[in-house]
């Protein structure tokens, strides 16, 4: 069931891996274990933010050496107040959903004939 | 295998725009952090995965394997068997020359003019641009097979032992088939503003001409009709209404153009636009029919000297051995040369003087520079309040011919 703030159970997680630390940039793949994500579904979400506003990213000052630089990203000032509504919905959202009462339908015994 | 991979997403990066490039390289960048070899291959499989959905993706790695099976075509007809003798070196030059100088010109004109019209007919007219030169390569690198051992021109000796007559001769060979390159190229431009409508009548006139052209000459050019459908007179209206498409065809195809050109409002006064339109559309055309009859005759030639089932179509019930040697006969004469050179040459210079004069006669007056009409009648939709004359004056038949020039990039564009 899709929250109402619009994201995704999936988007939701990952915003909340970045809330959880807004001021620092994180890793894509610390994002990915964090969230339990795989990178087909982690970065088109981290694309989708981006191009929204809610999520900056940079590319690594100084990697380790013989490796390549890695990307980073964290909330901006948008996304953070997002990700706290949003999350704070989704929140909501699941205290209050609770199932139907189930339906008990009167059995009809085979040897009764409705009068015509 | 990193470096491997690295590479390989790297490469792949590059497919994409330049927006999502840099995305794809920190999923590339990212898996070297993986400990896990089996993880890191299910990052790389989620990475290729996210590649493979973007929109443009698809395009542009099949625009990759059509051009690696056409290299692969003119590479198999060109070394996949024996050529006839250590100096026929031509054979393999030739293909070579051609893919350079398609890449360059590629090149200059993405720089001049920016990548390819975003229409589907301006792709298509590129793809079958591509096709048509390696199909031409395979065909003359055939008839080069065929009969270089008693051709003077086409057996060159070793590189040190060139003569100036044949330099020049071959050098004319691949600059004509730069010239149709860079046309095509140019036309089918974001940047040429050659309009998607100008593009379509260009192509569908051209290729009634080639079709007409083909069916009465499929195997060479002479003075009667070489179709086996065509014998004695009955080949006659067919050779007529040839002359008259080749004659009239750019002629209206200009017309009809320019008719159907309505300019955008920041760009070229009406009757300057107009004239661009149909001199691109008679271009066009003769380019395209020059390729159709060009292409398909020389490979007809060539492949029925192989195939049992084209050699008894077009020749009748003749062996192999008899279809080779007839056309062995024809490709050493001078008709041959004459012929095919005279289609190459003229055809444009015809579509593009035929398709000038009409779109001068049409929108060359200051009337018509005014308002964007002629005597075809109104083009566009165009209201509001009529618009100043044009700074320059009225055009002339010099300007015809500068938007000429400009097309097939010899003047900057905006002259």
């Amino acid at each position: 069931m899709t929250p109402r703030s619009g994201f995704s159970r999936q988007t939701l997680s990952v915003l909340a891996a970045l809330s959880a630390r807004p001021s620092d940039w994180q890793h894509g793949y610390a994002l990915a274990k964090q969230t339990g994500l795989k990178s087909g579904t982690l970065y088109p979400i981290l694309i989708r933010l981006a191009d929204r506003g809610l999520v900056e990213a940079c590319w690594q000052d100084e990697p380790q050496p013989g490796k390549p630089r890695r990307h980073l990203y964290r909330l901006t000032a948008n996304g953070a107040a997002a990700a706290a509504a949003a999350l704070a919905d989704a929140e909501a959202t699941a205290a209050t959903a609770s199932p139907p009462p189930a339906r008990v339908r009167p059995r009809v015994p085979r040897s009764v004939t409705w009068a015509g | 295998m990193g470096r491997l991979s690295r590479a390989a997403g790297w490469g792949a990066a590059r497919l994409l725009p330049a927006e999502r490039r840099e995305w794809a390289k920190a999923i590339w960048a990212e898996a070297d952090e993986i400990p896990s070899a089996l993880e890191r291959l299910r990052w790389y499989v989620g990475g290729t995965w996210l590649l493979a959905k973007e929109p443009l993706m698809g395009r542009r790695v099949g625009r990759c394997l059509m051009f690696a099976a056409l290299i692969a075509a003119m590479a198999s007809s060109a070394w996949g068997s024996a050529t006839a003798g250590a100096d026929m070196w031509v054979v393999r030059a030739l293909p070579i020359a051609t893919v350079a100088v398609t890449i360059l010109l590629a090149l200059v004109a993405r720089s001049r003019l920016g990548a390819v019209a975003d229409s589907l007919i301006a792709r298509t007219l590129r793809i079958s641009m591509y096709l048509a030169m390696a199909l031409l390569i395979v065909a003359v690198t055939g008839l080069v097979r065929l009969t270089g051992a008693e051709s003077a021109l086409l057996r060159l000796g070793p590189p040190s032992q060139l003569s100036a007559g044949k330099v020049v001769a071959w050098s004319l060979v691949e600059l004509l088939l730069a010239a149709y390159i860079a046309a095509v190229l140019a036309i089918t431009a974001q940047r040429s503003r050659v309009a998607p409508t100008t593009l379509v009548i260009g192509t569908a006139v051209g290729i009634v001409l080639g079709a007409t052209m083909y069916a009465i000459m499929p195997l060479g050019v002479w003075e009667f009709s070489t179709a086996p459908w065509l014998r004695g007179t009955a080949g006659d209206p067919v050779v007529v209404l040839a002359w008259v498409l080749l004659l009239i065809g750019p002629f209206v195809a200009g017309l009809a153009a320019g008719r159907c050109y309505s300019r955008p409002a920041s760009h070229l006064a009406g009757g300057s636009g107009k004239i661009r339109q149909g001199i691109a559309a008679g271009a066009l055309m003769t380019i395209v029919a020059s390729l159709i009859v060009c292409v398909l005759g020389l490979l007809t030639l060539a492949e029925s000297a192989h195939i049992a089932w084209l050699a008894q179509l077009m020749l009748g019930g003749h062996h192999l051995s008899a279809a080779a040697d007839a056309h062995r006969a024809y490709v050493l004469s001078k008709s041959f040369a004459i012929g095919y050179a005279l289609i190459w040459l003229f055809f444009p210079l015809i579509g593009l003087g035929m398709s000038a004069l009409a779109a001068n006669i049409a929108w060359g007056s200051p009337t018509s520079e005014q308002h964007g009409n002629g005597p075809g009648g109104g083009g566009g939709n165009e209201e509001g309040p009529e618009p100043p004359p044009s700074p320059v004056g009225e055009p002339e038949a010099g300007e015809a011919i500068g938007v000429a020039l400009e097309l097939v990039g010899a003047l900057p564009s905006g002259t």
